[in-house]
């Protein structure tokens, strides 16, 4: 049962309620094991939709659509920091916010620890592209909501999608646009971009953070038991799959910038 | 030291006009539009002021015209109904998550429907990331009293095993981009997620106390009542204007606002106003301002929405 | 993760410039592979199931500075049925948490610590309580109790390079825990008038009902466990050989050194953790998190993972060797009497 905090600032529902069970699903709990890949190639990634510019009340904004994880992201600044002391270079703080109906079990709308660590991810993956040295004493805040999610890995991964683009659209300094991909290690096969279900059922997930324009790395974040030549092969798979994402996202926002001129005109 | 004279006394010439050499770079276009914006940042209620006079608003509206809708419902696939409202650039997603719990002592053939809006700090640079701030409660309230006076979904219809097991549909709307007018984008959005919510077949087992849904039957539509809730905002600026649907530019511009609520043929579920609504648009033959009480023009204003709305946005889906 | 020692530009860049010189300088003297002092004891909270206190570069004439860590495991039982409200998982659950004494951070604000124990712990519990890691002898009775195994860990200084102290402290303290024997027991009530196990004769002018294992209208009321054996420790926790030590390979490119302290930790921007584990023939990766403001390329991080990885091999078998010889003490100590 879930506790539900009463919380006076919302409207609240009864003290305890459980989410519902599926009488299937006591009865034939054990899944057969997944040795091949259902309807796509171990190295494909699931189509991609991105929308920059959605929020205009923010300095930048994208929309990230993966198959079943949709994230909007938001980036105010930079602005001025307050109550925090002098910093000669700039500060990142990412905000991470799951919907209560992102997940198949309702999140409380209180922030938690999966929050936090997801907003830790992504900032590792987009500290090291930001110039942060352009603006001292500010802050680039960057809100990111989920609105649906279908596993860890990919939420972070489009998370930093959505963030690199956003940060783009608002016209902030980057040394490049960081792009993510996920990999999961299946026996001896790295299956790319995994969803929840193909993540649980494998050794170990690995989320690549990298900015194909400089071919470097900025996170590598690796969970679960794989050898090390594994880790290596599922690093490199993720790597190239990038390069193809980066060409995605530098195409939608010409095309945005385009359209925008346009208005302009 | 120059030859030319550099005083030390506060120079007497008139004032000059603004440099403009920095903008030299731009088209004449592109100045105009710079000052604009600045006059709009600076001064924006005389800005409002000025575009009213010309019978028009900043965003090329009438003084009663409404901004586009677009709905789009059951895009997420982890929650049980999902819809997704664009009011201009207002955008509102609102997921229905459905779970189940022991209904109240004096209740007990009823559910529980708990709504609530976030206001999130991504949707407007008002808002600061934190708990929900006032005007997050507030909306809140006011969606859950909307939402239970109408009776769209009577809490009967939600109950599994009287007294044992109930339905709690708890519907959580998610502002993404605020520019005015969440109240009537989230009810909207509210609404249309109900009509897109379908529930597994639940039975409470009264031997192991345990509700079991099934994943092999069908899973089923709410009984909602065939009277859905819309709701219509406006705002009096300056005590002169009525303007519909106002944006987030207006909004803190505004004298008062008043917002209704309104069921099928026209019944009104709530009616809220805040301010005075007696609009001074009119002079009589002394020269005097006539007062006007246009609350009544609203409501009227409310119907006609609230028709073309049904028809064309709810209808369709 | 905060830095939480400010330095000047000068102190950086003398501290990196002694790190990229050939052979490479360290303010006390090390040289970059090595490492400071490890002292760890096993079984320091007797009330715990298992316990463990782990301190790097202690000194060992006054015991002070040096980054401290303690861990402690306890189990609950819980139960796994689906309406009873708790969280309970068939098969057990292991559950970690890192805090952080204010004493070990005193400039920190209340809201920052709290930020850097999510931190810590979240970085201990996506590695610790992965299911490729899980103890297999969790369960108490199939589908109705298990235990749940909670690590919690204390910081109590921190002179730098506190995630390799904190996974050896995790790693000693659930080689140490000891998981209590339980046996399960069935009560069978009789029908209406008996109860209990000893089945009295109540008013009843019925011959009692005979039993039958055909009958399935016998209904079981509760079904529980007991400990057979309230003095003894336990069986040890399935699988502790598996879990990882950790590496923190802090990186100026293109060198790199271990076991930083606070100020070397504040001079170098970018570090790499990695957790091993050598259970079986093959090394294998648990984790691996890359940490700071700065960018690497692949094929470094290929040479870095092959380091890291004799790095951590001789971590391991020195902990082994260690808890081993604790182990054995702890069993003298016990066969005195």
């Amino acid at each position: 049962m879930a506790q539900n905090v009463f919380d006076r600032r919302r409207t609240n529902g009864p003290e305890e309620s459980t989410p519902f069970i599926y009488e299937e699903d006591i009865s034939n709990p054990v899944r057969p094991q997944e040795t091949c890949r259902k309807g796509r190639k171990p190295a494909d990634i699931r189509p991609i939709f991105l929308q920059p510019g959605l929020i205009n009340q923010a300095a930048g904004s994208a929309y990230i659509e993966m198959d079943r994880t949709k994230i909007a992201c938001a980036i105010y600044g930079p602005r001025q920091s307050k109550n925090v002391a002098f910093h000669e270079k700039g500060r990142l703080n990412v905000e991470v916010k799951f919907a209560p109906y992102s997940c198949l079990t309702r999140r409380a709308p209180m922030r938690d620890a999966e929050d936090r660590s997801v907003a830790m991810a992504l900032h590792q993956a987009l500290l090291a592209s930001v110039r942060l040295e352009s603006f001292p004493k500010a802050t680039i805040d960057i809100f990111i909501t989920v609105i649906e999610t279908d596993g860890m890995e990919g939420c972070v991964a489009a998370g930093s999608i959505a963030a690199s683009t956003a940060l783009a659209h608002a016209g902030i300094e980057v040394l490049g646009l960081v792009m993510s991909c996920s990999a999961a290690a299946m026996g001896s096969e790295v299956w790319l971009d995994p969803t929840d279900e193909e993540s649980r059922l494998s050794n170990g997930t690995l989320v690549l953070s990298c900015m194909p324009a400089l071919t470097t790395v900025t996170s590598v974040w690796q969970t679960g038991r794989m050898a090390p030549n594994q880790a290596l092969s599922c690093m490199v798979a993720s790597q190239n799959r990038c390069d193809d994402i980066h060409t995605i996202v530098a195409q939608a926002l010409l095309l945005d910038n385009s359209k925008s001129n346009q208005e302009n005109l | 030291m120059s030859s030319s004279t550099t005083s030390i006394l506060p120079s007497l010439s008139p004032p000059q006009p603004p440099q403009t050499q920095h903008l030299e770079h731009l088209s004449q276009e592109e100045q105009d539009k710079l000052k604009a914006s600045v006059f709009q940042r600076l001064h924006p209620k005389l800005y409002l002021e000025k575009y009213l006079e010309e019978e028009v608003r900043p965003d090329g509206r009438e003084l009663g015209g409404w901004r586009g809708v677009f709905l789009n419902v059951g895009s997420i696939s982890t929650a049980e109904g999902s819809a997704l409202v664009r009011m201009g650039d207002t955008t509102v997603v609102c997921g229905v998550k459905a779970e189940i719990a022991e209904p109240e002592l004096d209740r007990e053939g009823e559910g529980f429907l708990v709504p609530n809006l976030d206001l999130p700090a991504m949707c407007s640079p008002k808002f600061k990331p934190g708990p929900p701030s006032e005007e997050a409660q507030v909306l809140s309230e006011r969606l859950n009293q909307a939402l239970l006076t109408s009776n769209v979904l009577p809490l009967s219809s939600l109950c599994i095993e009287s007294g044992k097991a109930v339905w709690v549909l708890y519907m959580d709307a998610t502002c993404i981009n605020y520019d005015g007018n969440a109240f009537d984008a989230t009810l909207l959005a509210m609404v249309a997620a109900l009509r897109n919510t379908t529930l597994p077949q639940a039975k409470h087992d009264s031997e192991t106390h345990q509700t079991l849904c099934s994943r092999s039957k069908p899973r089923v539509p709410l009984q909602l009542a065939n009277s859905v809730p819309i709701a219509t905002s406006f705002g009096i600026f300056d005590s002169k204007y009525v303007l519909a649907d106002p944006t987030a530019f207006e909004e803190p511009l505004l004298d008062a606002s008043i917002s209704v609520v309104l069921g099928d043929g026209g019944e009104i579920i709530s009616l809220e106003q805040l301010g005075s609504v007696l609009v001074e648009d009119v002079q009589d033959g002394n020269g005097e301002w006539v007062k006007r009480d246009v609350l009544k023009e609203c409501i009227e204003a409310a119907r006609a929405r609230r028709d073309v709305l049904v028809k064309e946005v709810l209808n369709g889906k | 993760m905060a830095s939480t020692t400010s330095l000047s530009k000068a102190e950086k860049s003398y501290i990196q410039a002694g790190l990229l010189a050939n052979p490479p300088t360290r303010g006390d003297g090390r040289s970059a592979q090595d490492f400071r002092t490890i002292s760890l004891q096993t079984s320091v909270a007797p009330l715990a199931n298992g316990s463990a206190r782990v301190s790097i570069g202690r000194d060992p004439h006054d015991g002070s500075g040096g980054t401290e860590v303690l861990a402690a495991t306890k189990l609950e039982v819980e139960s796994v049925d689906l309406g009873s409200g708790s969280g309970g998982v068939n098969g057990g659950r292991v559950m970690c948490s890192v805090t952080c004494s204010p004493a070990a951070y005193p400039h920190l604000s209340s809201a920052a610590l709290d930020d850097l124990q999510y931190d810590l712990t979240t970085i201990l519990n996506s590695t610790l309580t992965h299911p490729s890691l899980h103890p297999k002898n969790l369960t108490i009775l199939p589908g109705k109790k298990s235990w749940l195994l909670n690590l919690d860990l204390v910081v109590l200084v921190d002179s730098g390079n506190v995630f390799d102290a904190l996974f050896l402290a995790a790693r000693a303290a659930l080689w140490d825990t000891k998981v209590p024997r339980t046996r399960s027991v069935e009560y069978k009530a009789r029908k209406a008038g008996g109860g209990g196990e000893g089945g009295e004769k109540g008013d009843m002018e019925v011959d009692e009902e005979v039993v039958s294992g055909f009958d399935t209208r016998q209904i079981r009321h509760a079904t529980d466990f007991e400990l057979p054996d309230y003095w003894d420790e336990g069986e040890e926790l399935d699988g502790r050989d598996r879990w990882p030590v950790c590496v923190t390979l802090n990186l100026v490119p293109p060198a790199h050194f271990l076991d930083a302290t606070l100020e070397e930790e504040a001079a170098i921007p970018l570090r790499l953790l990695l957790m091993f584990s050598f259970d079986s023939d093959e090394p294998h990766i648990q984790g691996m998190r890359t940490m700071g403001n700065g960018e690497l390329t692949v094929p470094q991080l290929g040479e870095l993972l092959k380091e890291g990885e004799k790095y951590a091999r001789q971590i391991w078998q020195s902990l082994n060797a260690k808890l081993k010889e604790e182990e054995l003490g702890r069993i003298k100590e016990r066969n005195k009497f």
